[in-house]
């Protein structure tokens, strides 16, 4: 489950690719020295990824629901090759599915790493999977560990697709539906992939005369509690910023000395019931406004002759930059 | 299993459509990859309600499909499999939020449509950018603008690893799948139950991890001692400060500026 461009907002999309930026900053210096002490893990991380990138498009049928899913692989990633390298891992195939599919997109890219990446790699594995997996050698606390840790991981992966979403504000699907709709089906989808990671484990460990886990590295718990720290922090300033400052258009006025236009008062019945409206049900007031917005004189709200003629006039320019931008000499297949 | 046959023949196609000599694929994977990133930005920065304020943005995936000569069959075909999710999420907007709204013809429209219109025109337009981007410049000069741009050189590097196996190793886990159909004969309903899939992928992963040891085998054997290198960034023209600049105004314009409430006023006389 992928975050979309189009449902974020600058502020959540900025804050979640800083994030992740972080926490792929640390682990590529952190992998530096592992690739020097062992250049194997180069190649490793390199099929690996191609192996997850391709497990993902192979569904498997959740039993009892008639539906389907696919491995994250997040954790699998993180069990194979430890938590940062599973993070670099998972956040190239994010990339290459934000490009070459769409899947997500560029902005969205940070919540998809987090979600996805973060989530899995260095929460989850070793908070839960480390801890009740042990040493690895034993194959019912591993069996547990992975199911345990995959199930967690897709429903807390889901469950941030519904928080963005809700705190981009773009789509007016209230939270509690939205994961209620999601979370039952990713439990069902984690708990399977915990039993295919688990499965996969096992077949591995007869093959190779035990479990591939690497332990996660000296220090680690202390640089995961950071970042967390340092991800609801960038997430808290940059929230207090959108509410407490004006946004680039509300600044622009201000500058040009034409606040006016933003404190207008509603000059018609409509706008008058749509900001009554709007005050009665507004959750965040002056953060979103979920009824039709009052600041006369800067946009107009609904549709207007003028709106619809000049948006008409828009199609029809971009349409003729796009015929002189046209090479007519070279017909494409 | 026709998923990964069709997502592996979608990634050969993409990269027949990169690897051409158009106008686009000549402006720096750098001035691109920075101008599809403040476009989507911009985009995602207008109010949930607007729709027509956000035509002008379209701009820049018509301009990237137009000079990077990509068929349209091709980039309508992604986004109709990009789209769903989006539409999904936003399909019950008219009817949680019905708040009224002004139309020309007197009747009011709930404001709900508005933000679903909004979110598939946004929708439209980054993914058409992000598509447009790889289609006219591909993900090795992706992954140097990456790398020039300073992002870690092991993310990069992975990147590009990652691309390099994905048809081996994707070929290989589609045979292996193919295989149990034939002698399953028939195609499952919703997927391959998990009991079988976990033995289909253990296979394919030790497979993996043998040929990860042969690629290691390979990379010391010519000379690879554990750093990561990338080449230099390619020059930069004036081409490419133009098209930059040019990207990063006008969508400010379109942000600050409601062009086609502008354009209708010009043109009604409103």
């Amino acid at each position: 489950m992928h975050m979309a461009d189009a449902l974020l907002s600058p502020e959540v999309g900025a804050s979640f690719l800083a994030a992740s930026l972080t926490a792929l900053a640390i682990g590529a210096r952190r992998l530096q020295a592992s690739l020097q002490e062992d250049s194997q893990l180069v190649a490793l991380m390199g099929v690996l990824g191609a192996f997850v990138f391709a497990a993902q498009m192979i569904n498997f049928s959740i039993p009892g629901t008639g539906s389907s899913g696919h491995l994250g692989g997040g954790m699998l990633l993180a069990i194979l090759l430890g938590p940062w390298a599973g993070l670099i891992v998972i956040a190239s195939v994010l990339l290459v599915q934000a490009l070459f599919f769409a899947d997500g997109g560029l902005l969205a890219w940070g919540a998809n790493v987090f979600n996805l990446g973060v989530v899995s790699c260095l929460i989850l594995y070793p908070l839960i999977y480390c801890t009740l997996a042990g040493d690895g050698n034993s194959r019912t606390r591993v069996t547990l560990a992975a199911v345990l840790a995959c199930t967690l991981s897709t429903t807390l992966g889901a469950t941030g697709v519904a928080l963005e979403t809700a705190a981009s504000g773009i789509t007016r699907l209230p939270l509690p539906e939205f994961l209620t709709l999601m979370i039952p089906i990713h439990l069902a989808i984690g708990f399977v992939e915990g039993l295919v990671t688990a499965g996969v484990l096992a077949a591995l460990a007869q093959r190779r005369g035990g479990f591939s886990g690497r332990p996660l590295q000296a220090g680690s718990r202390g640089i995961i509690a950071s970042f967390i720290l340092a991800a609801l922090l960038t997430g808290g300033v940059l929230s207090w910023l959108a509410s407490a400052h004006p946004d680039g258009l509300e600044w622009s006025i201000e500058r040009l000395g034409a606040t006016h236009l933003l404190e207008e008062a509603p000059v018609d019945a409509l706008h008058r019931q749509s900001a009554q409206v709007q005050q009665i049900t507004a959750i965040l007031p002056d953060y979103e406004l979920p009824a039709a917005l009052p600041k006369a004189g800067i946009v107009a709200p609904g549709v207007s002759i003028a709106g619809i003629v000049g948006s008409l006039a828009t199609l029809a320019l971009v349409a003729l930059v796009a015929l002189i931008l046209r090479r007519p000499s070279r017909r494409i297949k | 299993m026709a998923g990964l046959a069709h997502a592996l023949s979608s990634i050969r196609r993409a990269d027949s459509l990169a690897g051409r000599s158009t106008l686009a694929s000549t402006i720096d994977a750098r001035a691109k990859l920075l101008a599809s990133l403040w476009v989507v930005g911009v985009l995602a920065s207008f109010p949930s309600y607007e729709v027509a304020s956000l035509l002008p943005l379209a701009l820049f995936p018509v301009v990237l499909l137009v000079t990077g000569e990509v068929p349209l069959g091709w980039l309508c075909g992604r986004l109709l499999l990009a789209l769903p999710f989006v539409l999904m999420v936003g399909m019950l907007n008219p009817w949680l939020d019905p708040s009224p709204m002004a139309s020309p013809w007197g009747a009011p429209i709930a404001a709900g449509w508005f933000s679903l219109a909004s979110i598939l025109l946004r929708g439209l337009i980054a993914v058409s950018s992000a598509l447009l981007l790889l289609a006219t410049t591909g993900i090795i000069r992706i992954g140097y603008a990456m790398s020039a741009l300073g992002l870690p050189a092991v993310l990069v590097n992975q990147v590009l690893f990652l691309y390099r196996y994905l048809f081996v190793v994707g070929e290989e886990l589609a045979r292996t799948v193919q295989a149990w159909q034939l002698r399953r004969a028939g195609k499952p309903r919703h997927g391959v139950p998990p009991h079988q899939l976990k033995l289909l992928l253990a296979a394919v992963l030790a497979r993996t991890f043998q040929r990860a040891m042969r690629i290691h085998q390979a990379m010391l054997a010519r000379g690879f001692d554990g750093q990561l290198r990338l080449p230099s960034a390619p020059r930069w023209h004036l081409r490419d400060t133009v098209f930059l600049l040019f990207w990063i105004a006008f969508p400010l314009l379109a942000r600050l500026v409601d062009i086609p409430l502008t354009l209708g006023r010009l043109l009604t006389g409103a």
